[in-house]
């Protein structure tokens, strides 16, 4: 009973990394990290510890010209102690990048650790694998339109 | 050691998360489905929508169904609204809120369109005779792209369920 609670808890966590992301909220994003956060993202092409360091390398990578929405799918929580889990999590990423004037999809496996402090679950570690990611321009599709943008004027 | 009331409460909020989980599922497959008297029973008489942010505002359930109705009516024009990362809520036994990222792709064959929308919903749930329904809803577009889809020559629709149908809703 617990447990389901805990499991809950965790999902919601990770629900929350996701949303912050999308909204860029950089300062909420923050706080679902421990302080000594560690991060192995893209198979560890972007490594780094501590979160102002983790959150330095997000708001740079993930600037207004980038639309993203990252999904993340198949919560597969583990509770290893009181205070201690592991997640894995299917990723589905979609990102607009308008400097580039291209669209990414990719897919990949998150691996997870968090800890329960003061009754409340942090990421220690995050990081995830590729499965793949395609890149194409979005010139290719002539007629493709973004009407609507949260961070700016759209295009035209 | 939790004592059985303490138990029974927090099995009851579990139940509740899961309830509004569901509550919203439904909401989404009655979307796709077209399923509109399925779609207001997610509803509260007294229903709210801030759609689009909040350019479709509307309120009571008869306006409410009247503008999905509108846009969900034309066969031509159907896809899916998935709804990612539940955030639950609760403000008081009978009423929480939830956040949901959405995704949306539509194909609308008559204009020979698709298209593509994210988006973050925040509703408001109550439960009403034991049963939780939507008091307000509306979501706020990450972006909106639309394109169309002859500029795929090789694009070929191979499923439609609603391909037998040509009247309106």
């Amino acid at each position: 009973m617990a447990d389901l609670a805990e499991i809950e808890a965790i999902k919601r966590l990770k629900y929350k990394y996701f949303r912050c992301l999308d909204c860029k909220q950089w300062d909420d994003l923050g706080q679902c990290f421990t302080e000594d956060a560690v991060t192995s993202y893209s198979g560890g092409k972007y490594a780094f510890e501590g979160r102002d360091t983790i959150m330095g390398f997000l708001a740079k990578g993930l600037g207004t010209h980038m639309i993203s929405m990252h999904h993340g799918h198949h919560p597969e929580i583990e509770l290893t102690g009181e205070t201690t889990a592991t997640g894995i999590w299917a990723l589905q990423d979609y990102v607009i990048d308008l400097k580039h004037n291209t669209t990414l999809m990719g897919a990949a496996f998150y691996r997870d650790e968090y800890v329960k402090i003061n009754g409340e679950w942090k990421i220690k570690y995050t990081g995830y694998e590729r499965t793949f990611e395609e890149i194409s321009s979005r010139a290719d599709t002539p007629s493709l339109k973004l009407l609507q943008q949260m961070f700016g004027k759209p295009e035209e | 050691m939790a004592n059985l009331e303490e138990l029974d409460a927090r099995i009851g909020r579990l139940e509740d998360i899961e309830a509004i989980k569901r509550l919203k599922y439904k909401y989404f497959r009655c979307l796709d489905t077209k399923a509109l008297d399925e779609l207001a029973e997610c509803f509260t008489e007294d229903v709210a929508t801030s759609y689009s942010e909040g350019h479709y505002t509307l309120q009571g359930i008869y306006a409410v169904m009247k503008f999905i109705k509108r846009g969900m009516a034309r066969y031509e024009f159907f896809g899916v609204h998935q709804g990612h990362h539940p955030e639950i809520e609760f403000t008081s036994d009978i009423a929480a809120t939830g956040i949901w990222e959405m995704l949306a792709y539509m194909i609308d064959t008559k204009e020979d369109k698709c298209m593509l929308i994210g988006a973050f919903y925040h509703d408001e749930y109550v439960k009403v005779n034991g049963e939780w329904k939507i008091k307000s809803t509306g979501y706020n577009r990450i972006f909106e792209e639309n394109w169309q889809r002859g500029d795929v020559p090789s694009l070929e629709l191979k499923a439609n369920r609603f391909a037998s149908l040509t009247e309106p809703l």
